[in-house]
């Protein structure tokens, strides 16, 4: 069994292997003292000093003794409280918005001078350029058309009319 | 009487201050269209949407009939776009490089405008916002906002001395900014050394030019339908067959602009693997939509606010010209 803990502790286990030992490990005090000993070991080797120094016990203690903190989560709706990933988008959602703000600012627009360019509001914008979207065909074929109504404008532009 | 006189000939003077006043603002967009297209530049621009960051490198020259352009990215994939003339040239190192050279090609800054500027007229209101500074150049800002609230607002700094747009911002009808152009860099003439027009790319596809424009020439066949729903302002410029790429499915592609937006829609036959019925945005500005209608595939393509394409979208009718 020792030899689990030693192939835990390198993380050499399987998933079902390492339960296995964890739920040992519970159980028996002998081993859980073995798991302190090999850390221990481990400790010493790496040249931590500060490895001998066995607070386990007195932490565990303070932590029995804490009162549990009840706090409320109100700051989210209730639908997005029963769906992790829904805030999970939203926390995204707003990184990549505080990303496109410092790219904003960090390219001189957002202080003086420019004011009546500015938008009112910084846009969330997705991080990554969907390069399959810009193979749409639909949207190539819109592109044609564009770029030629573009040149059609110059070539008049620039021929008789002027 | 003289009274009455008076008072009305300063209600006729505080009405046509505003119109001349516009007029003037007219004037000089158009003098900006003119800039965009033709002014020789050695310049660097950026490109900012959809949270992606660009800059591209533009010299331009030649006489105004024989314009000789070349625009290079000098971030994300190499890729150019080189015009000369009347015709558009993509370069890539690959095939898929191209497509991205392509996509680059969707608006060709400083030529922003469009020739039209009477449909401009018709759908958008012009004012002028102040004085800025733009690549230590100063300029004038305009604003076209919509009329009605389904288009985008544009905000242009033009060059105090020749016009030449030096920046143009895309805002959503909240006032969001969706697509960002300005020059960094700017020299109003064109660089001296030819090899710059040239690109050094072996991968190349033709956008525009005398070969392209047989193949997508409208026919009187395809042309006869009649398009209702779109909002005021939007004139149809073509309609034509065509296939899309990697397929061979024929459509009807026709193009509406109201002088500043630009909207593609698809007609075909709905097919057995309906796309579903949403709104994407596909580059900057530009969205799509796609819908069926009477067992039709509507799909638009085009710079307008993602709801307004959406209520276009199912405004539309579609009746074959009789």
């Amino acid at each position: 069994m020792k030899e689990s803990v030693s192939s835990l502790m390198d993380g050499e286990l399987g998933r079902s292997d390492a339960e296995q030992v964890l739920l040992s490990l519970k159980e028996d005090d002998a081993l859980r003292t073995t798991w302190h000993e090999y850390h221990l070991i481990g400790d010493a080797l790496r040249g931590n000093r500060l490895a001998a120094l066995d607070v386990t016990r007195r932490v565990s203690a303070r932590l029995a003794t804490e009162p549990t903190v009840l706090a409320p989560r109100r700051w989210l709706p209730h639908t997005v409280r029963s769906h992790p990933r829904t805030a999970g988008a939203l926390a995204l959602a707003a990184s990549v918005s505080f990303a496109a703000v410092v790219a904003w600012q960090s390219l001189g627009n957002g202080s003086t001078g420019a004011m009546g360019m500015m938008a009112d509001r910084a846009v969330p914008v997705s991080a990554v350029h969907a390069v399959s979207d810009s193979e749409d065909p639909y949207f190539l074929a819109h592109q044609e058309m564009a770029a030629e109504q573009d040149i059609v404008k110059v070539s008049y532009g620039n021929g008789a009319r002027r | 009487m003289k009274e009455a006189l008076f008072v009305a000939g300063l209600a006729v003077a505080g009405l046509a201050h505003p119109v001349l006043a516009s007029d003037e603002d007219w004037q000089l967009l158009k003098k900006a269209e003119l800039a965009g297209g033709s002014q020789p530049l050695n310049a660097t621009y950026l490109h900012q949407m959809n949270g992606v960051l660009e800059t591209f490198r533009l010299v331009r020259g030649g006489p105004p009939d024989a314009i000789v352009e070349r625009r290079s990215s000098l971030d994300g994939v190499p890729r150019e776009v080189v015009r000369q003339g009347d015709s558009l040239t993509c370069y890539a190192q690959d095939r898929k490089a191209l497509n991205a050279a392509k996509v680059s090609a969707m608006r060709l800054f400083p030529d922003v405008l469009s020739d039209h500027l009477d449909d401009v007229a018709q759908s958008y209101v012009i004012k002028r916002l102040g004085r800025d500074r733009v690549a230590q150049r100063d300029c004038n800002l305009v604003e076209l906002r919509p009329r009605d609230h389904q288009r985008f607002t544009v905000r242009l700094c033009l060059d105090q001395g020749t016009a030449l747009p030096l920046r143009m911002v895309t805002l959503s009808p909240a006032n969001e900014s969706i697509e960002h152009y300005t020059f960094t860099e700017l020299e109003l003439a064109a660089p001296r050394d030819r090899q710059q027009f040239k690109s050094s790319y072996k991968f190349s596809a033709r956008i525009k030019g005398s070969g392209q424009q047989a193949a997508s020439a409208p026919s009187a066949s395809v042309a006869s339908v009649d398009v209702t729903g779109l909002p005021q302002g939007f004139r149809m410029l073509r309609s034509v067959q065509r296939s899309l790429h990697g397929s061979d499915r024929v459509v009807r592609h026709l193009v509406f602009s109201d002088g500043l937006a630009m909207l593609s829609l698809f007609v075909e036959p709905q097919a057995g693997d309906a796309r579903p019925d949403r709104v994407t945005n596909l580059h900057g500005a530009i969205s799509m939509v796609t819908v069926v209608q009477g067992g039709q595939q509507l799909t638009l393509v085009g710079d307008l606010p993602e709801a307004s394409l959406v209520s276009v979208a199912k405004n539309l009718r579609i009746q074959p010209r009789p």
